[in-house]
């Protein structure tokens, strides 16, 4: 298949990138920019391995990429239009810097961390709305992620400036066990979980010690509730947690605060003045010495070169699809780094310019590895390519909420949606209108007009209730990271028969079917339906398919329109950042 | 200066100084208890397979608080230990329905698995006169005729029965209607009516000659469907008639399902027999999760009711013209009473609770101790 | 090890791609997805397959009340012990017809587990999963059976039935969205399985036709995984939908919907026959609720009233078909209830002792397992932990539950290593 308007582009990118790199290579000279090493890297190990790397994508491929990794969301057709008509041969890297700038990224970027970091639990003291906007914030302002890190894990949830970091506390409620196998796997990348009652099983660099040693930081920590009734931590202290293996249980170790095998000095307090608050039921208590501060300064630091090395690889993976070390938490001697130089320089470049986020994410979509197609050459046997090895990109599914929003998008169905809301709302209303007419409450006050700014929550509760139905139905399971793409039968009826989507998709209030049914010639119909829904002009064939089928359903030509653009909704292109 | 809430009759009962006198000692659930209206003897169903009689002249009452102005000793200390508990074996499982005769010879009791027992020689050596299965499943209550000669019985299987208490045979075929466990039955005083009450809070009204359903009185205030449980909860707890009939009481909770299939607060409900009309809901100023298990008018004018649940066990006391309890005794075992009975003295209840104690509260205040002499160890 | 290479062999797999292939290679014409494997093929595969029937009691199911009695004893209850057709062996009264099976089953009286976090939801978990909640998530084990006894078959591996007010619950953990329970909500048809009106039967064989075209070209010299579990979760979509009468119990004789009752557990064990014998891999059938903190003697006397009879009933259609001899069927509740009796003649939760029941294929049926003391407090006899009725679960039909799973490169031990199956209960 041959991607014909784009060609000429690709070729033009291909020079940009070149010159973009000779002015940073000139300006540090001392230092190959990052995306230009990821290259060497990469191409190196293709070449050890006589891989042939795919193509460049298209401009369109890249563009529908690069939206959805760095906003969450496919471009609007109009934009899809500009971009690929654009003959700017910077317009790649300026995308890139228009992307990371918008305020899609910062909304995008909390959603993927609250996602990773709290794996879809359900709220309980700090509502997923505050959670995000700091997150959104942190992001958007481009705080240093170690920053980000140790604001989470020094977190007590007192601090009203601060109080959405607890969460990742407050809402496993502070749980020891949990909190141990979360800090391991989400920030230091090794899952300890199997170590917990005894040396791990299979992975000989997992030891019991490793998850006392870091269950000691949290050991003393639990949930206290201030007068206020607002849920914060406190700690008591807590020096060292006694062990034993299920296997031996009477053998018993010891072990104090440990970072996998740094193993931290606890300052000797005297007996009697170990407190700021001595523990009370009353009184939140608070240690003079908190190891949970002491976990926030060492934990993201260069103390602890594990951090850098798992966020390097967690970045990574949300832009390729896939870690250097994958699992993304098995860090471990038997499981090495595909590229284990490549994953060092990503760590050290990522704690040398200071856990800069956005500077890292923009060297990693300048390179010609993130910048590939998934359309694998000829040259290469695509049951065989090692996922591996980068010479082709990696499919992504989109998350539920990056479905949910394309969907949007690619219909142009926010006047239908707010239209669902509405109805919803009016429906609730009604019954609770019946309802007081039914069982008049004597003792309850008539209800009061609602004001502009209930309505409003009200719409945005309603709005997230129906993301939520897509968490459910695409997302994985609370406590367990996203997997890797996955399909199943009530989701493909889901997307085939729900009411949500079965709503968006019929000619209405403007949306996509709609304007697709006041054209006349079939060609723009096809132009405008591809862009619409996949980013990217139609082939030939596909123009031809659609001027068929259309012809075949003129006798209810919305109806036609509708099922082409289901189709394509339904479509794995669709489904798949590619 | 605010009026008093209740003013007791000259002679008569005194609800808000009711206090503990008594406690009849056992180590199972108690289910039910009846005063012998000789006021020798407490009979009770327990959570075994007996019958229990307490010979009440041997028991001892407790001692009395050294000092007044002291909360007295929990437990309280008896003044001498005494057991005069009579165990009657002849049940298969718990005892929950028992009813005395007038006769001062027999009471009838029955089982849950169905076993209903006519004993006589009560105040003897008691021993079972007729033993048969009365029901499937089990029996939830007994009553007696006024005239003695009448046995009524319901159960889990739906059944209304009534047996000729001289010869255990069925009086009518089946009083059919309930369509769910029946947990109540009472006679009318007059003895021509009789009334059963099921889980769904029904009431049928029978006549007790040709064994013909007269009218409905709907109750169901006291049932809940829980949702979440899947099941009826609630149901008629406890159930009696006013010395002359013209009141019929029905104890048991309303409102809604509370979690844990708890159908709500406790309740009382007040109606008048003639008219079959809900006259009060009788309940008390705070909502508590909890049932009312027993209840009984008293002479004098107000009703009492037992109950509570696992977060606290209660006497409530009204007045039927008021809706709102205007006392309430507090246990304090944390643990409901299952049934309550008037002793013939009219001044004295028995509780039947649940940790297995029977215990016996006077409605009267403490009587006056003789002021103790000072002596002199004031200080100069 | 017993493994049966009839239900999962390479040369399954194998013959399940190449139709798949052929499918994909006519797409253009594809008009009878609901064909995917010839009627006559999928027969032959389900007579050797193994099944398995789980009944999950929720709430906690009281062993006094059910099959560990206790009578005359102070923690006993008011109902009697009856005998069974197991001579010497008696269940509680509430289950007459279950008693009348007995020697079809294996009663576990001794299950035991640690507390675990999360009341009723943790302590479910641990029982289906074998592993304590906060270890997990694990997958519960209808998604274990669907992954290694259903993995490439087209009909659903796992069904869950359950009262109208349930509705889906993400149960495969890492074994991914595939093996996820597919719910049927109070005994109904899965969600959306109905088409929007918008499309007639013509206009949608379209749509379904215009998407996999679009598949096809897209999954042209790319990644094949992804896409073709893409396409084949359309494929079930379409065969399901063609398929509905699968769910509709109306469609069994009168006769049988006499015998199994009208009641909502009466009409979902007679659906879980007809998915049985449709070839299901694992149907569960959850009853609620006995979760009698209050009133247990009232609770249990209406809930096993509900379920006792079907239950037995269905054991012995099962048993009457043949079916029995491959199919395991389990009745599991999460914990038991306290001995003691609490103050609203309730029973608590109890995880110090309780009964578990086993039956059908590869189990030692007839007899009971461990024993309780004489008022049933505590286990004196033959200790079973909640970890290793898993293993037991899985080696019943021939799996090796001390395997591992596949996750992403990674490998998870499927039964918990540090616990075996019981061996007493395995043919």
């Amino acid at each position: 298949m041959v991607f014909s308007p784009t060609t000429r582009s690709r070729v033009l990118i291909a020079t940009a990138i070149v010159v973009t790199s000779m002015l940073s290579a000139s300006s540090h000279a001392a230092e190959v920019p990052l995306h230009e090493l990821i290259d060497q890297r990469i191409d190196a190990s293709l070449a050890k391995q006589k891989l042939t790397a795919a193509a460049p994508a298209s401009d369109a491929e890249f563009m529908r990429r690069v939206y959805l990794d760095l906003t969450g969301t496919i471009p609007d057709s109009k934009t899809a239009r500009a971009f690929i008509e654009d003959v700017d041969v910077l317009k790649r890297t300026k995308l890139i810097d228009q992307l990371l700038a918008s305020e899609n990224y910062g909304t995008h970027m909390a959603t993927v961390f609250d996602v990773m970091l709290m794996e879809r639990r359900p709220d309980k003291y700090v509502t997923t709305p505050e959670w995000r906007t700091f997150l959104a914030e942190s992001f958007g302002a481009n705080k240093p992620l170690n920053v980000l890190v140790a604001e989470i894990l020094g977190a007590d949830g007192v601090d009203e400036k601060l109080r959405p970091a607890a969460k990742f506390y407050l809402d496993r409620a502070v749980a020891k066990d949990l909190l141990v196998r979360d800090i391991g796997r989400l920030f230091l990348g090794v899952d300890l979980q199997c170590a917990q009652c005894h040396d791990h099983p299979e992975i000989d660099d997992y030891l019991h010690q490793h998850y006392h040693g870091l269950s000691v930081f949290i050991a003393g920590s639990k949930t206290f509730k201030q007068p206020d009734g607002k849920f914060v931590l406190q700690e008591v202290v807590m020096r060292e947690v006694e062990f034993a293996s299920v296997f031996e249980p009477d053998k018993t170790n010891k072990t104090g605060p440990r970072l996998l095998d740094a193993l931290m000095e606890v300052p000797e307090v005297k007996e009697g003045e170990e407190y700021v608050e001595k523990p009370s039921r009353t009184v939140r208590s608070v240690p003079k010495f908190s190891l949970r501060k002491l976990l926030s300064e060492r934990l993201p630091s260069k103390d602890t070169p594990e951090f850098a090395r798992s966020m390097a690889n967690r970045l990574w993976a949300m832009l390729m699809g896939r870690g250097i070390v994958h699992p993304l938490d098995m860090h471990h001697s038997d499981n090495p780094p595909s590229h284990p130089e490549l994953l060092n320089d990503l760590a050290v470049r990522l704690s040398a310019t200071k856990y800069d986020v956005k500077a890292f994410l923009r060297e990693l979509t300048l390179s010609n590895t993130y910048q590939r197609s998934s359309f694998i050459p000829e040259e290469l046997d695509p049951e065989s390519l090692p996922e591996d090895s980068f010479a082709v990109a990696n499919m992504k599914g989109l998350s539920p909420e990056q479905l949910f929003d394309s969907l949007l998008v690619g219909t142009h169905a926010s006047a239908v949606l707010e239209q669902q809301i509405d109805e919803a709302l009016e429906e609730e209303s009604a019954e609770v209108a019946a309802k007081a007419v039914e069982k008049p409450d004597a003792d309850k006050p008539a209800p009061e007009e609602p004001d502009a700014e209930k309505i409003a929550e009200a719409r945005r509760a309603k709005r997230a209730a129906r993301v939520t139905e897509f968490v459910t139905m695409f997302g994985s399971v609370p406590g367990q990271p996203e997997g890797e793409f996955a399909a199943s039968l009530p989701q493909a009826l889901f997307l085939a028969n729900s009411e949500t989507l079965s709503g968006w998709v019929p000619a209405k209030l403007g949306n996509l079917t709609e304007q697709l049914t006041g054209l006349d010639d079939s060609t723009t119909i096809a132009d405008e339906l591809y862009l619409s829904v996949l980013s990217r002009m139609p082939e030939d064939d596909e123009r031809t398919l659609v001027k068929e089928h259309l012809e075949a359903g003129k006798a209810d030509r919305p109806k036609a329109v509708a099922a082409l653009v289901w189709s394509l909704l339904a479509s794995a292109e669709f489904r798949l950042n590619h | 200066m605010d009026e008093p809430k209740y003013v007791p009759k000259p002679d008569g009962a005194d609800p808000i100084a009711t206090r503990l006198v008594a406690e009849l000692k056992h180590d199972r659930g108690i289910l039910a208890c009846k005063y012998d209206p000789a006021n020798q003897f407490l009979f009770a169903g327990a959570r075994d397979y007996f019958v229990h009689r307490w010979d009440l002249r041997k028991e001892p009452v407790l001692e009395p608080p050294a000092d007044p102005k002291k909360k007295p000793r929990y437990p309280p200390v008896p003044a001498a230990p005494a057991d005069s508990r009579l165990e009657m074996a002849e049940h298969q499982s718990w005892v929950g329905g028992m009813a005395l005769f007038s006769d001062g010879d027999r009471m009838a009791t029955g089982d849950f698995v169905g076993q209903l027992i006519i004993w006589t020689n009560r105040a003897g050596t008691p021993k079972p006169l007729f033993s048969f299965e009365a029901h499937k499943g089990s029996i939830r209550k007994v009553a007696v005729s006024p005239d003695g000669n009448l046995v009524a019985s319901v159960g889990n299987d739906g059944a209304v029965r009534i047996w000729h208490s001289d010869a255990a045979e069925k009086l009518h075929q089946e009083l059919l209607g309930h369509d769910c466990h029946v947990y109540h039955v009472a006679f009318h005083p007059d003895g021509k009516s009789l009334i059963s009450a099921d889980l769904k809070g029904r009431i049928k009204h029978w006549d007790v000659e040709s064994g013909k359903l007269v009218r409905d009185i709907d109750a169901s205030l006291l049932h809940t469907y829980s949702l979440k449980y899947e099941v009826d909860v609630g149901g008629i707890r406890g159930m009696t008639f006013n010395a002359d009939g013209s009141q019929l009481a029905c104890a048991g909770a309303a409102g809604d399902d509370k979690g844990i299939a708890h159908s709500g607060d406790a309740r009382v409900l007040l109606f008048d027999w003639e008219s079959g009309e809900l006259l009060k809901e009788l309940r008390h100023e705070k909502k508590e999760v909890c049932t009312a298990w027993g209840v009984q008018f008293h002479p004098d004018g107000f009703i009492i009711a037992s109950g509570g649940s696992r977060t606290g066990g209660f006497l409530w006391f009204w007045k039927p013209e008021e809706e709102v309890a205007f006392h309430r005794l507090k246990f304090r075992q944390r643990a409901p009473g299952f049934d309550v009975d008037l002793a013939p003295d009219n001044k004295t209840l028995a509780v039947a609770d649940h940790d297995g104690t029977i215990r016996l509260y006077e409605m009267a205040p403490e009587p006056e101790q003789e002021p103790e002499e000072q002596t002199g160890t004031a200080k100069a | 090890m017993k493994y049966d290479p009839a239900c999962n062999s390479n040369a399954h797999l194998v013959s399940r791609r190449s139709m798949l292939g052929n499918m994909v290679a006519g797409a253009a014409g594809v008009g009878a997805l609901g064909q995917l494997i010839h009627p006559l093929v999928a027969g032959e595969i389900e007579a050797k397959k193994k099944q398995v029937l789980i009944f999950l009691l929720n709430g906690g199911l009281s062993q006094f009340e059910s099959f560990d009695p206790k009578p005359n004893t102070d923690t006993g209850g008011p109902f009697r012990s009856i005998p069974t057709s197991v001579p010497g062996t008696h269940f509680c009264e509430l289950m007459p017809y279950t008693a009348q099976i007995a020697d079809k089953l294996a009663v576990v009286r001794s299950m035991y587990a640690e507390r675990v976090p999360g009341s009723h939801g943790g302590a479910r978990e641990y029982v289906v999963t074998g592993r304590p909640p906060q270890q997990g998530p694990y997958p519960w084990i209808g998604p274990v059976y669907s992954k290694l006894l259903a993995d490439n078959e087209d009909l659903p591996g796992n069904i869950h039935i359950t009262p109208s007010r349930w509705g889906p619950r993400q149960d495969s953990a890492f074994l991914g969205p595939r093996h996820a329970s597919l719910v049927l909500s109070g005994g109904k048809p899965p969600l959306n399985v109905d088409r929007p009106d918008l499309f007639n039967k013509e206009l949608d064989d379209t749509r379904y036709r215009l998407r996999q075209i679009a598949d096809q070209r897209f999954s042209q010299r790319r990644r094949t995984a992804h896409t073709e579990a893409y396409q084949s979760s359309y494929d079930q979509a379409a065969q399901l939908i063609r398929q509905k009468e699968l769910f509709d119990v109306t469609k069994e004789s009168e006769k049988d919907q006499l015998r199994y009752g009208s009641h909502d557990m009466g009409r979902h064990c007679l659906l879980a026959r007809r998915l049985l014998q449709k070839g299901v891999t694992c149907v569960k059938v959850t009853h609620n609720n006995y979760d009698s903190h209050m009133e247990n003697f009232n609770f249990h006397l209406e809930q096993l009233g509900e379920f006792d009879q079907p239950f037995a009933t269905l054991m012995q259609d099962l048993e009457e078909s043949g079916q029995l001899d491959h199919t395991l069927v389990m009745l599991v509740t999460e914990f038991g209830r306290t001995p003691v009796i609490q103050p609203d003649n309730g029973r608590d939760h109890y995880q110090d002792s309780w009964s578990v029941v086993l039956g059908g294929c590869g189990i030692q049926t007839g007899g009971v397992l461990g024993s309780t003391n004489d008022n049933g407090t505590e286990i004196v006899d033959r200790p079973v932990h909640v970890g290793e009725m898993f293993h037991t679960y899985l080696q019943a039909v021939g799996l090796d539950s001390t395997g591992t799973h596949v996750v992403g490169g990674n490998n998870v031990p499927i039964g918990a290593p540090e616990r075996s199956a019981v061996k007493e209960l395995l043919i």
